[in-house]
């Protein structure tokens, strides 16, 4: 298994999105940097907001649309880790080892995780104390929102890895895409208070709560805390979305059949 | 108990029969072949032995059990017909991750990498990234994977492929060796010349059906070349029915 771990990591790392993110995220923290040295100031018609409040804003939505992305950057790395290798023969060839397939899958997931799950500490870390430092906001809803995007990362990953047994690449991507896209979108919405129909209602209860763990997670910025029955819930969705889809792509890996895949 | 062993083994994709009702048996210690022209079934059987693919029907034994349990896949070198190597790897270090998947570590592994470059003639390559080498070398370093931790069994799907005469009359004396320490060798192979000097036993696909199976004395008949024999017994069977359906 550490074998197949060092070989997924190492395939993960000499891609060429592996370099695109690493100067994504120090793009993105240096942005995060220039952005967090003003003193922010919010004149409103009942006086003036606190700079705390501001930071604590400008904080849950900056750490927010990062983590979304990183959860984002997990379906796509992910997505053709364990299909390319179907495709071009080599998985078939360490498949004629004494090698399991569900640990096969288990190594490529983690050397796809790797890169996102980097990505996720450097940016949502750094960009987290920036935030807390200059805005003097409390450390612990950052640390809880890395651990929130990790799980996130998780199991988007291995949705998108699934995905792709069975679908074309780009089909894969635009999933990831979508879907990450319209689960965010529905716990945003709800979080609003607005009502939402049948398919968004379906995606917020049901779904994977992607910005809605985040939202609580991050209730130390914002203030508006959730309620321990809304948290438990969303933690209990986000534990089974995670082990629902590794047990799945594990399941269903173990169970395809490798005759279509053709090497280039 | 045999190497492998297909048992009434049939494989269905949508309606087709790429398999029907195929018996195979491989002593230990002798060396297959599995004959037949394009579409025959010889990969689809390949790929059922190695549990890549699931029998329709009949039952697929590797080693004594089912190829699909990977302690069953123990001991088995594999040869693909089209082996796509990783262009950024060295062959050092390809070979290094199939020993250790083939489960040799440390100083076993550092010894197995070099005795397999050694026999295969690319221990001098190998710091050379995989994608530098020809087809004839790249071919070599398929042996030599296949070949590492010294296996019990090698599968050796069209093994001749990009080699050169001097190659392949290596490619021989390297399975001539494995079969000296008591491995199975199957060999599929178009190269009827090839299997003929190497395999003690044929078996002839045609259409995904064995047609003729056993010792190559038992198959060609006096005067027959084994090349001669699968034209009898393959040739005649594609050739198409002639016009109008009688013969003059």
């Amino acid at each position: 298994m550490c074998l197949l771990a060092g070989e997924g990591l190492r395939d993960a790392t000499r891609r060429r999105v592996a370099p695109a993110v690493a100067g994504l995220c120090l793009l993105t923290l240096a942005m995060v940097n220039s952005c967090t040295q003003c003193t922010p100031m919010v004149e409103t018609p009942g006086g003036q907001l606190e700079t705390l409040a501001v930071f604590g804003w400008a904080g849950v939505l900056t750490v927010g649309l990062l983590a979304l992305w990183c959860a984002v950057l997990a379906g796509l790395v992910a997505a053709d880790h364990l299909s390319s290798t179907l495709e071009d023969g080599s998985a078939l060839l360490v498949l004629s080892r004494p090698v399991s397939r569900r640990a096969f899958a288990l190594a490529r997931l983690a050397g796809s995780l790797a890169i996102s799950l980097a990505a996720a500490v450097f940016l949502l870390g750094g960009a987290g104390l920036l935030l807390a430092f200059r805005g003097e906001l409390p450390l612990l809803p950052a640390f809880l929102a890395i651990a929130v995007t990790a799980v996130n990362c998780v199991a988007v990953a291995a949705l998108a890895m699934l995905s792709s047994l069975y679908l074309p690449r780009i089909a894969t991507f635009l999933f990831v895409i979508g879907g990450v896209s319209a689960v965010a979108l529905a716990n945003l919405l709800s979080d609003s208070g607005v009502q939402l129909g049948a398919i968004f209602g379906l995606l917020n209860e049901a779904g994977p709560p992607i910005l809605s763990a985040l939202v609580w997670a991050l209730s130390g910025w914002s203030g508006q805390e959730a309620e321990g029955g809304a948290a438990i819930s969303i933690l209990v969705r986000m534990a089974i979305w995670t082990v629902g889809s590794v047990s799945s792509l594990l399941f269903l890996f173990d169970h395809r059949e490798l005759t279509q895949y053709e090497p280039r | 108990m045999f190497a492998l062993e297909l048992a009434e083994v049939s494989k269905y994709f949508a309606q087709r029969a790429a398999l029907s009702r195929v018996s195979l048996k491989l002593e230990p210690g002798t060396a297959l072949g599995l004959l037949g022209p394009n579409g025959a079934g010889k990969t689809t059987a390949l790929r059922l032995i190695l549990g890549h693919t699931e029998a329709s029907e009949g039952t697929v034994s590797l080693q004594g059990g089912d190829p699909f349990r990977p302690e069953n896949r123990r001991g088995v070198g594999y040869l693909p017909e089209r082996l796509v190597l990783p262009a950024h790897r060295t062959v050092g270090a390809f070979l290094r991750l199939h020993g250790g998947l083939a489960g040799l570590r440390g100083a076993d592994l550092d010894r197995g990498v070099q005795a397999v470059a050694e026999q295969t003639g690319i221990d001098s390559r190998l710091k050379d990234s995989l994608g530098t080498l020809s087809k004839g070398l790249s071919q070599r370093v398929g042996f030599a994977q296949a070949m590492i931790a010294e296996p019990r069994l090698l599968l050796l799907d069209e093994p001749s492929s990009g080699l050169d005469p001097i190659g392949m009359r290596e490619a021989r004396d390297w399975i001539a060796q494995a079969k000296a320490r008591g491995c199975s060798v199957l060999v599929s192979s178009h190269l009827l010349s090839e299997v003929e000097r190497i395999c003690d036993s044929v078996a002839i696909l045609h259409e995904g059906s064995v047609v003729a199976a056993g010792a190559i004395s038992e198959i060609v008949r006096p005067g027959e070349e084994l090349e001669d024999a699968f034209i009898r017994l393959v040739g005649q069977r594609s050739a198409p029915p002639p016009e109008g359906g009688e013969l003059g």
